[in-house]
């Protein structure tokens, strides 16, 4: 049977930690606003190395806002770029959330079934991480740099080609 | 086919699952600070990554349970051949009646008549049909597994 007095003990512990951990709603705010800020500034590079291609009307660049829940942080308005290749290939690029393990915020590159995530270091820095080649259970990352960037578009675009195209 | 005496025990089964279950509340403990910064959790909202302990624990009981079922049943069949052959020679009525299903189906004897003769011999009806139970969930994992669909009731 179980003991009430111990499950007491556990919940008072935890609630104890959540409160030592738990940061005011000022903090929230300003690290919400840094990452936002960080978004806006992520989206302008990615767009000035998309736009060689886009001047000779390769690639269209959409970029249009979206907004992100997050049970830490609310819900805010977020900016987020469709990067539109001709014919039906495009991918989308759009923040997830602040609040994700093991780094301090992820965006999403999706192109179909195919994903991509560039994940914000501690440092501010960003990183790119696609699925190892090696293992399904590993991510290969790589800073964040046109090349590394391009190389992702490359992962995302090439592999949504229709099989049969020549 | 005949199965060898090897075959792991459904101790073997039950400890493999529960340190099983033991890793992923240590991968759950860990996640927020000491993942490898190549894993694939890395990135993960709470609520994707409380999704995919999910989704591993309940892959780990369908696994566990065909484990486990699968252990039973060559158990049951080791000790029908051991019986067939007179390596067991107690339980007369039993050992003939595993005879005439040797001679009947040779190797492919169903698992469900041995379990008839058993609960013939044993009574207790209410233990096979609730083993006759985990075997129709049994036949429902094996070729539909991850089909939204539910065990049809007979």
């Amino acid at each position: 049977m179980g003991n009430l007095d111990g499950l007491r003990a556990h919940l008072k512990q935890w609630k104890a930690d959540a409160e030592a951990s738990a940061t005011d709603n000022a903090t929230l705010e300003h690290e919400r606003a840094e990452w936002i800020a960080d978004l806006a500034s992520l989206m302008d590079r990615l767009h000035a190395w998309l736009r060689e291609p886009e001047r000779e009307g390769l690639l269209k660049i959409h970029r249009e806002g979206t907004t992100v829940t997050e049970s830490k942080y609310g819900t805010y308005d977020v900016p987020a770029m469709i990067i539109q290749a001709p014919g039906p290939h495009s991918v989308h690029v759009h923040p997830v959330g602040l609040d994700v393990i093991g780094s301090a915020g992820r965006v999403d590159l999706d192109s179909g079934p195919r994903k991509a995530r560039l994940l914000r270091q501690q440092s501010g820095a960003w990183k790119v991480a696609l699925p190892s080649r090696v293992s399904r259970a590993i991510l290969d990352l790589d800073d964040l740099s046109e090349e590394t960037f391009v190389s992702a578009l490359e992962h995302l675009l090439l592999s949504t080609r229709s099989p049969f195209a020549e | 086919m005949r199965f060898a005496a090897e075959w792991p025990g459904p101790g073997d089964v039950l400890a493999y699952c529960d340190r099983s279950i033991e890793a992923l509340e240590c991968l759950q403990s860990v996640a927020p600070t000491g993942l490898s910064p190549s894993s694939s959790f890395i990135g993960m909202t709470p609520t994707e990554f409380e999704a995919a302990l999910r989704d591993l624990r309940d892959e780990l009981d369908q696994q566990v349970s065909m484990a486990l079922l699968a252990s039973c049943e060559a158990l049951l069949r080791v000790d029908f051949w051991e019986r067939v052959d007179r390596i067991k020679k107690e339980l007369r009525l039993v050992r003939l009646r595993f005879k005439e299903l040797a001679d009947q189906y040779a190797e492919r004897v169903p698992l469900e008549d041995i379990l008839e003769v058993w609960r013939a011999h044993v009574g207790r009806p209410e233990r096979f049909a609730a083993f006759q139970e985990y075997l129709r969930v049994r036949h429902w994992l094996a070729p539909r597994r991850g089909r939204p669909t539910s065990p049809r009731r007979r």
